[in-house]
């Protein structure tokens, strides 16, 4: 193993911020998964509890790795950091079922009061739906992906730690509520979520995600010129880099929602089959009913 | 109200610790790729504008003329303040200081105000090498960025406490 590579595998930065707020969030969940499967919960099963840690995994490693250090100093690392958090990590913790789990991994008075605060008529529960509407969240999630692509916000959030933190957390929140559409995970606060409006929710957002990745591996340019300021690592130069980043963009970035739609699709299929087999008994039902009618 | 009191505590718990988070980038940069001997030495410091308080990181990445990286350097940080040449700090960056492995970090405390001349004093295989670089050194301020997580989780209480206040106004009567 060459010396940069030894390196990179051994810069992991213990943040004790991020620590913080990964063992809270996994300490709620346990609980509430733990409490919930003595009750015999099913919604508390364990490939549920391993997509949730798997998921904070995700967000370790992008965070407190080499992925988290190196980011500063080549394109394609960040991009791979920015995939982690909101392609691999969100969708595995929104199969989770993290509000419900978690809410039941709260102190009992402070549950009852956020239930309060939730049920169908709260004004709070109201705003949530209103802010969240998939249009809403989609146009959100795509300004803000493509604002922070912007040549300058971008060496903003990577020179400024404090607007890099701020750009991350965008990032991850707008990814929750995406994927929170596309999964149909709890709490089911909208009205109800069809295949087919998912399957085109998620191929909008498989669609601007595509657009920017090609955008920024064709650039014939270097947009990010911050990174023809830093050392370069692996012999890899700023241009080089930044098509590889966009490339990761483009292809693996947007395999995840290939692949939702065509679960989603296959889901569908499934739903129509059942639907029509449902259709097919009732009638050869009303058909014997008649029969009798006319026999007797 | 001890309710909303144990959510106060839950979200200060949660914002306050960010308040605090440490720079993970390599700040601002103050020597690109510049010749010191037979090395080409880069310079960052962090944060970017310096006070008497703060902690001075100065992280160093050391390459050879082909551009590979020097791991195996004797890296010296040393600080005179230009209009007190005895007034004077020192430290030696080691890669254990680094977030990044590749590149050698020190810290430093520069108490005085006024201009500071950074000396980088590299020894290794490819024999010595030395870069230096200015920094200006002010008075502690109250920067904006300390106060913004703090802030947002302060608004992120108040949302709380207004909606929990208007949901106990519009409850009906005697419901529970």
């Amino acid at each position: 193993m060459d010396a940069t590579t030894e390196a990179f595998l051994r810069s992991w930065e213990w943040r004790w911020d991020v620590i913080f707020v990964l063992l809270t969030c996994v300490s709620i969940y346990v609980t509430g998964w733990v409490r919930l499967r003595r009750r015999g919960a099913k919604i508390a099963n364990g490939w549920r509890l391993a997509s949730y840690l798997v998921g904070m995994g995700f967000i370790a490693l992008a965070l407190l790795s080499g992925i988290g250090t190196f980011e500063s100093l080549l394109f394609f690392i960040h991009m791979i950091q920015h995939i982690l958090m909101m392609m691999y990590a969100a969708p595995l913790i929104m199969l989770a079922a993290p509000m419900p789990i978690g809410m039941w991994g709260l102190p009992r008075p402070l549950r009852l009061q956020l239930a309060k605060f939730l049920n169908q008529k709260s004004p709070l529960r109201q705003l949530i739906v209103t802010i969240t509407k998939p249009g809403i969240i989609w146009m959100f999630y795509t300004l803000n992906l493509w604002m922070w692509h912007d040549a300058e916000m971008y060496e903003r959030a990577t020179t400024h730690s404090t607007i890099h933190n701020i750009q991350h957390l965008l990032f991850f929140g707008t990814a929750l509520a995406i994927w929170w559409h596309t999964t149909d995970a709890a709490p089911k606060f909208h009205k109800h979520r069809t295949y087919g409006k998912r399957i085109m929710f998620a191929a909008a957002t498989y669609f601007q995600n595509l657009l920017l990745g090609i955008y920024i591996t064709m650039s014939p340019e270097l947009i990010y010129t911050y990174y023809a300021t830093v050392p370069r690592m692996w012999g890899i130069e700023a241009h080089r880099d930044q098509v590889i980043g966009g490339l990761i963009m483009w292809i693996p970035g947007g395999m995840m929602y290939g692949y939702t739609i065509l679960i989603l699709i296959s889901r569908l299929m499934d739903y129509s089959e059942k639907q029509a087999q449902i259709k097919a008994k009732r009638a050869k039902l009303q058909r014997q009913q008649a029969k009798g009618i006319a026999a007797s | 109200m001890k309710r909303f009191g144990l959510w106060l505590v839950l979200l200060g718990a949660t914002f306050i610790p960010m308040a605090r988070t440490d720079a993970h980038g390599l700040g601002n940069q103050k020597l690109e790729q510049v010749e010191a001997g037979p090395y080409l030495v880069s310079a960052w410091t962090d944060p970017k504008d310096v006070s008497v308080e703060d902690e001075l990181h100065i992280t160093v990445s050391v390459q050879d003329q082909e551009k590979d990286f020097i791991l195996d350097a004797d890296v010296q940080i040393n600080a005179v303040l230009a209009s007190d040449s005895s007034t004077t700090k020192s430290q030696q960056a080691t890669h254990d200081n680094a977030a990044q492995k590749l590149f050698y970090e020190a810290p430093l405390r520069l108490d005085k105000t006024g201009r500071w001349q950074i000396t980088i004093v590299i020894d290794g295989e490819l024999g010595q090498g030395t870069a230096s670089f200015e920094l200006d050194v002010v008075e502690a301020s109250n920067k904006w960025t300390r106060w913004l997580w703090p802030a947002l989780g302060i608004t992120a209480v108040v949302i709380i406490l207004a909606f929990g206040m208007m949901y106990r106004k519009n409850k009906p009567q005697g419901s529970k």
